[in-house]
């Protein structure tokens, strides 16, 4: 803010000499001094001022360069009208200093352009120019020296239209005739093609960027390129060529003061080149192009006109034009577009971030890529969409944004999309509504990427939980035949062998027949309990609460259970009572093998169309295995969430272990006989 | 000699129906049918009116607890003749389920007691009677169970008297629980006394009634408290 502030007091102080200047000037002329005065005070006091302010503040040596070039350019001009009053009057002597002043002065000015264009466009200086400008420049001055003391008669140009007069600064012991002095004077603006050489040279040389911004250049320089060429060759009769590039030479420094200036007010929102570019070449060329046109009209009008009567001519002629309205048309947008290059097109920017949209899945891809889509698209300075949860900048701004539109999904406020000035021209309301709706295209983007990450994850953990179900059947299944192989085949196999013993001995013992029946009937309880472990009969016919009440019931450690009083009847699911009976038998088991509880109290209750199962001891707690993936509880908690319950497993007030299961029970009929 | 008993069995597996008509028979009874639905045994029920009725819980057509509701509807309708349900399971809560409306003449043994044909025969005739009878392994389970009550009145008695709660739970009466435990009468009468006083339990004069009495204490033992 500080510089601007200077700055902005730089361009009050120069637009106000200016403006003080211009009006004193025209008073002055007035009185009678003479016109051109005004406007070289207004020029040389504003665009120094301003040329200087901007070299010092903003650094960009360019423009600074030209803008002074042009003022001291104006001083020059201006010399010239007191050199053309000096000679009127017949004071020589005057005349020939201010002769030398100007020819001096506009070497300079030539020089400080030569500088510029050394370091046009973007400030990098051309390789191995520098001792080029040196010779150029002693050059040009030893010339100046040579024509000023050694000229006989007054140096004067080829178009200043004077009688020979002697020359009172002849100093040097030779002199030189006046059409030498003619053709050294002109010869001594050949450096001055240097100048498009070094734009030819940086043009070969440069990126398409570079060349966009010289582009506009070449034309004026090619044409006082040529308009010096021709000076040389056609003199006298190069009147009408010589008009021209003087038009343009009119119009030039005042664009050039107008836009240094606006650049000192503000160099960040104006850039100076811009309206160069827009306002004189852009003009040349329409009026080139109509000129084009209306000559072709005119010309097939008139020839027509020979051949018809006025009024078909007219018709003809306006027929013409009108057909020629498009290649007009035509050739004025192939003119812009040569010029400015592309124009943004919000429309296509939004069209490819459409497309990037349903490529992209990650965040860190996707952001930089829409700023990228709405720096290009709206052609704006430096955008960057920043998500606050997962940031991923795009080039990091080193300045306040110009416009900030909020993300905003599902009323929450997620990020936001900043943007810096725009690249030429100000922000319109048609660029606020596309980056509008970029904003909202990326908090669908958000949306997007963070449901395709929850379904990624679900589906992995729905995968997790599907192998651990099978794994754990598969377990169980193991354990089932273990226990049959090792437990009850082998009881009976040695009952199989007692009742062999008969055959040896065919009377029948008491005893024998004691153990037989008391072996069968430890195998038939064997059997019973395994039956109970893989599903318990209770369960089917008594239903939960009384399968539950059976299991603390046999439990080794004192179990108290609780239960709303409508669970006694009630029935529910298979799935649902089974995934319920072996969350708490497994509970109990972890009671008494992990937990070291002395205590275990049981909650069964309903909530809603949920079954509330809560197993609570006195142990150690759950430890660091929350989950009781050690435990096994995981495998139940699997059963239990593929049914759509929750499994958790938490410190207990008191210090101990809290299991706490909820299922979605509705009641089923329980078929009856 | 008064007429063998006339008996009816309900068993769906044909060696286990074939094993309980060799005991029956072998005891001295008349086995008048063997069925194996409890649809069946409803007919032959009504049909023969047998004495008393030895049935399986599990049977066609769902295998569940067609048996507790056969024998329960035979006790409504037919007072007189006396259930024995054989069971597979050693889960009170079956033999709770049977005993729901009352102890009178209905006994529930487990399966093995095949084995024993004596325990059997001596079920057939206790319940003819109108006694009640509860396995003595089934008993054993309830006292297991609900001594791990740390609140438990169970523990309030001595081992003595554990004996003696555990053969009226089995539907003993005063003189048989004497012979077993071979003491007097009058020292079971006492025990008695102090077991139910300790179980908070009226005496009831009634065998059967007794048997209620207890196995609703057991019950009520390990019934979920209301929340």
């Amino acid at each position: 803010m500080e510089a601007r502030r200077v700055h902005g007091l730089w361009a009050e102080a120069s637009v106000a000499t200016g403006l003080v200047a211009t009006v004193a000037g025209f008073a002055l002329a007035l009185a009678g001094w003479p016109v051109s005065l005004p406007w070289l005070v207004a020029s040389l006091c504003s665009v120094v001022i301003a040329g200087i302010a901007r070299l010092r503040y903003r650094g960009d040596r360019v423009i600074s360069w030209i803008v002074i070039g042009t003022g001291l350019g104006a001083v020059g001009t201006g010399i010239d009208v007191f050199t053309d009053q000096a000679l009127q009057l017949g004071v020589e002597a005057s005349a020939a200093w201010l002769l030398l002043a100007r020819r001096s002065l506009t070497v300079g000015v030539l020089l400080l352009m030569l500088v510029a264009l050394r370091i046009y466009p973007d400030g990098r200086p051309l390789p191995y120019t520098v001792p080029v400008l040196w010779a150029t420049g002693s050059l040009m001055y030893a010339t100046v020296a040579l024509v000023t003391f050694g000229a006989e008669n007054l140096p004067l140009e080829w178009f200043v239209q004077v009688s020979g007069e002697p020359n009172p600064l002849h100093v040097l012991p030779f002199a030189i005739g006046d059409r030498t002095v003619q053709v050294i004077l002109g010869a001594l603006w050949l450096p001055a093609l240097l100048a498009p050489a070094f734009l030819i040279v940086r043009y070969v040389t440069s990126g398409p960027r570079i060349r966009r911004r010289l582009r506009w250049l070449l034309p004026p320089f090619a044409l006082i390129g040529v308009v010096l060429v021709v000076n040389l060759v056609l003199r006298e009769n190069a009147g009408a060529v010589t008009v021209a590039v003087y038009a343009v030479f009119v119009f030039y420094p005042p664009l050039l003061t107008a836009a240094a200036i606006l650049g000192v007010i503000d160099p960040r929102r104006f850039d100076p080149d811009r309206l160069l570019r827009r306002g004189l070449v852009a003009a040349v060329l329409w009026i080139v192009i109509a000129a084009v046109f209306v000559g072709a009209a005119s010309i097939i009008g008139v020839t027509a006109s020979e051949y018809l009567t006025v009024p078909w001519a007219v018709l003809l002629a306006v027929v013409v034009a009108t057909l020629f309205a498009p290649t007009q048309r035509v050739l004025g947008r192939v003119a812009d577009r040569w010029l400015f290059g592309a124009r943004p097109d919000p429309a296509v920017a939004i069209a490819r971030l459409g497309r990037t949209l349903a490529e992209t899945f990650d965040l860190g891809t996707l952001l930089p890529r829409m700023a990228t889509a709405l720096e290009e698209g709206l052609g704006i300075a430096w955008v960057r969409v920043s998500i606050t949860d997962d940031d991923a900048p795009g080039r990091a701004p080193d300045e306040a944004p110009v416009f900030v539109v909020p993300v905003v999904l599902d009323g929450a406020h997620v990020g936001d999309v900043l943007c810096g000035p725009k690249r030429a021209g100000a922000w319109s309301a048609e660029d606020r509504a596309v980056v509008m709706t970029f904003a909202q295209q990326a908090a669908l983007a958000v949306a997007n990427v963070r449901l395709t990450q929850r379904l990624a994850a679900q589906a992995a953990e729905l995968s997790a939980s599907r192998t651990r179900l099978v794994h754990a059947q598969e377990g169980e299944r193991r354990r089932i035949e273990r226990n049959i192989h090792d437990g009850v085949q082998q009881d009976l196999v040695a009952l199989i062998a007692l009742v062999g013993q008969f055959d040896t001995e065919p009377a029948v013992q008491p005893t024998a027949m004691d153990l037989l029946r008391d072996g069968l009937t430890r195998v038939l309880d064997d059997i019973r309990d395994l039956a109970t472990g893989i599903h318990p009969s209770v369960l089917t016919d008594q239903g939960l609460l009384g399968a539950v009440e059976a299991l603390a019931a046999r439990h080794p450690i004192p179990v108290t259970v609780r239960a709303d009083a409508d669970l006694r009847t009630a029935r529910f699911d298979e799935a649902i009572e089974g995934a319920g009976y072996f969350i708490v038998a497994e509970a109990l088991a972890n009671s008494l093998k992990h937990a070291e509880a002395h205590r275990v109290e049981i909650t069964l209750s309903r909530n809603g169309a949920r079954l509330e199962i809560a197993i609570a001891d006195d142990g150690i707690g759950p430890g660091g295995d929350p989950l009781g993936i050690g435990r096994g509880l995981a495998g139940v908690r699997d059963r239990i969430e593929a049914l759509g319950g929750s499994l958790t497993v938490a410190r207990n007030g008191g210090g101990g272990t809290l299991v706490r299961a909820s299922l979605d029970a509705r009641e089923v009929e329980f078929e009856d006989a | 000699m008064p007429e063998p008993l006339r008996i009816a069995i309900a068993e769906d597996h044909y060696l286990v129906r074939e094993g309980v008509r060799h005991a029956v028979e072998n005891g001295g009874l008349t086995v008048i049918a063997a069925v194996s639905t409890a649809v069946e045994l409803a007919q032959v029920v009504e049909r023969e009116r047998p004495d008393a009725v030895v049935t399986d819980i599990r049977m066609p057509p769902h295998h569940r607890t067609e048996g507790v509701d056969a024998a329960l509807a035979i006790r409504a309708a037919h007072p007189e003749i006396g259930v024995v349900v054989l069971s597979q399971h050693n889960d009170p809560a079956y033999a709770m389920s049977l005993f729901r409306e009352g102890t009178r003449g209905l006994a529930y043994l487990l399966k093995e007691r095949v084995g024993r044909p004596a325990q059997l025969l001596a079920a057939i005739r206790e319940v003819v009677d109108g006694g009640s009878v509860v396995d003595a392994d089934v008993v054993a389970t309830m006292v297991a169970h609900s001594r791990r009550n740390a609140d438990s009145p169970l523990l309030a008695l001595t081992d003595r008297e554990h004996e003696v709660l555990a053969l009226v739970a089995g539907g003993a009466s005063n003189r048989a629980i004497a012979e077993r435990l071979h003491l007097s009468q009058s020292s079971i009468e006492k025990y008695l006394g102090s077991i139910f006083t300790k179980l908070g339990l009226a005496d009831e004069p009634d065998v059967h009634r007794r048997v209620a009495a207890v196995l609703a204490f057991f019950d009520d033992q390990r019934r979920a408290r209301p929340i």
